[in-house]
């Protein structure tokens, strides 16, 4: 494959999924400067792999291997942002599932799920992504019991900030 | 229920988020020097040999050619140093290496960043502390071979001197310690817990 069809095909790869970078740069990193940052650090760790890929493995489960390693590991930017750890602190995000109000529930969901850790962001974005525990495993290498019982506890977690977030505005 | 409406706003995200990268914009940014944390460790350590080799090299000519080469041990010693620095860089350098797996699992990937960060943290401090007492007894060596300040070693004097190397070496162990604790500490403590929080089973 020449140069030029090289990059053609990872502009094309790139291009169709896309949400997916921009979706863990919004859950790990808090400030746009930040995600800027992890954003470019996530294409040119994709870059430099994409010579590798063999397509043994889907193409998004590269991908999320691959964003969510960066991610995590990107030290740098998780020191300068500050990270909430007890839920009790966070502002209550309100969720108004009748509100056409996208940009809101949106803020209130990334809101939500940043009072998790990184690993249990990990989980939370393949759930809702949709992805079968088979395929979590192959991302993340928890176990699928383990999987289970992370998700049941994330589940618990965010129905809790969520009850509270709508008995809350509900008082105002 | 909840988790319901949850979803309903990541699938609305997904359609807000499709926003294409032209040509230049992507090569523009896949391009650009990594500023991954490892990446630039890999940057300094380059500028550190380098800095290493010239400042060696300098020490052990001038030793070479001054006092009419009556102390050319001590270039020596600087040009064994500088080995020494240069292999202790290679070691760094393969382990910063091996701790990039970007394709690998999560999980393995902060096991492999463990090991490795670890073995780093050992090799640091086991070299770093050595060196003082081998360094120690070369100059003492030197200063009693060349009757510069010691003619005759009483047994005061070696008894007096293997505290001093033992107190000196503790010392520095210490020093060390602390140093690469504060420099890998912390990271070395995050990897740790995502990794237990990794490994929990029906906890």
């Amino acid at each position: 494959m020449g140069k030029d069809q090289f990059q053609e095909e990872f502009l094309k790869l790139m291009n169709e999924h896309a949400g997916i970078i921009h979706k863990v740069c919004r859950l790990y990193a808090n400030s746009e400067t930040d995600r800027e940052d992890l954003h470019q650090e996530i294409l040119i760790q994709l870059w430099k792999s994409f010579p590798k890929f063999r397509a043994e493995s889907k193409i998004s489960t590269w991908m999320y291997r691959i964003s969510l390693n960066t991610a995590i590991s990107n030290l740098r930017i998780q020191q300068r942002s500050p990270r909430i750890v007890e839920t009790e602190w966070v502002p209550s995000p309100v969720f108004d599932p009748n509100e056409s109000n996208k940009e809101a529930n949106l803020k209130s969901m990334y809101d939500a799920i940043s009072t998790l850790s990184e690993i249990e962001k990990a989980v939370v974005i393949l759930y809702l992504e949709e992805k079968s525990y088979e395929e979590m495993e192959e991302i993340l290498g928890m176990s699928q019991g383990n999987l289970r019982v992370k998700m049941n506890r994330i589940k618990e977690k965010l129905r809790k900030i969520m009850v509270h977030s709508q008995s809350g505005s509900s008082m105002k | 229920m909840e988790l319901e409406i949850l979803k309903q706003i990541w699938d609305e995200a997904d359609e807000s988020s499709t926003t294409k990268y032209d040509r230049e914009k992507l090569w523009f940014l896949a391009s650009q020097k990594s500023n991954d944390l490892i990446n630039k460790m890999k940057r300094n350590l380059f500028v550190e040999l380098t800095l290493v080799i010239i400042s060696f090299c300098s020490v052990a000519v001038y030793y070479f050619i001054a006092f009419h080469g009556a102390l050319s041990e001590v270039s020596w010693v600087y040009m064994t140093l500088c080995a020494f620095f240069i292999v202790y860089f290679i070691v760094k350098y393969r382990l910063l290496q091996k701790m990039q797996c970007f394709t690998c699992q999560v999980k393995s990937h902060l096991e492999t960043q463990l090991v490795h960060l670890q073995k780093l943290v050992r090799f640091y401090l086991i070299s770093g502390t050595a060196m003082i007492p081998i360094l120690l007894i070369f100059f003492f060596w030197l200063l009693r071979e060349k009757q510069l300040y010691i003619n005759m070693m009483s047994r005061e004097q070696i008894a007096y001197f293997i505290i001093y190397t033992t107190v000196i070496t503790i010392f520095m162990w210490f020093i060390n310690k602390w140093w690469v604790n504060k420099l890998y500490g912390r990271h070395i403590q995050r990897l740790r817990s995502m990794l237990k929080e990794m490994s929990e089973e029906n906890m």
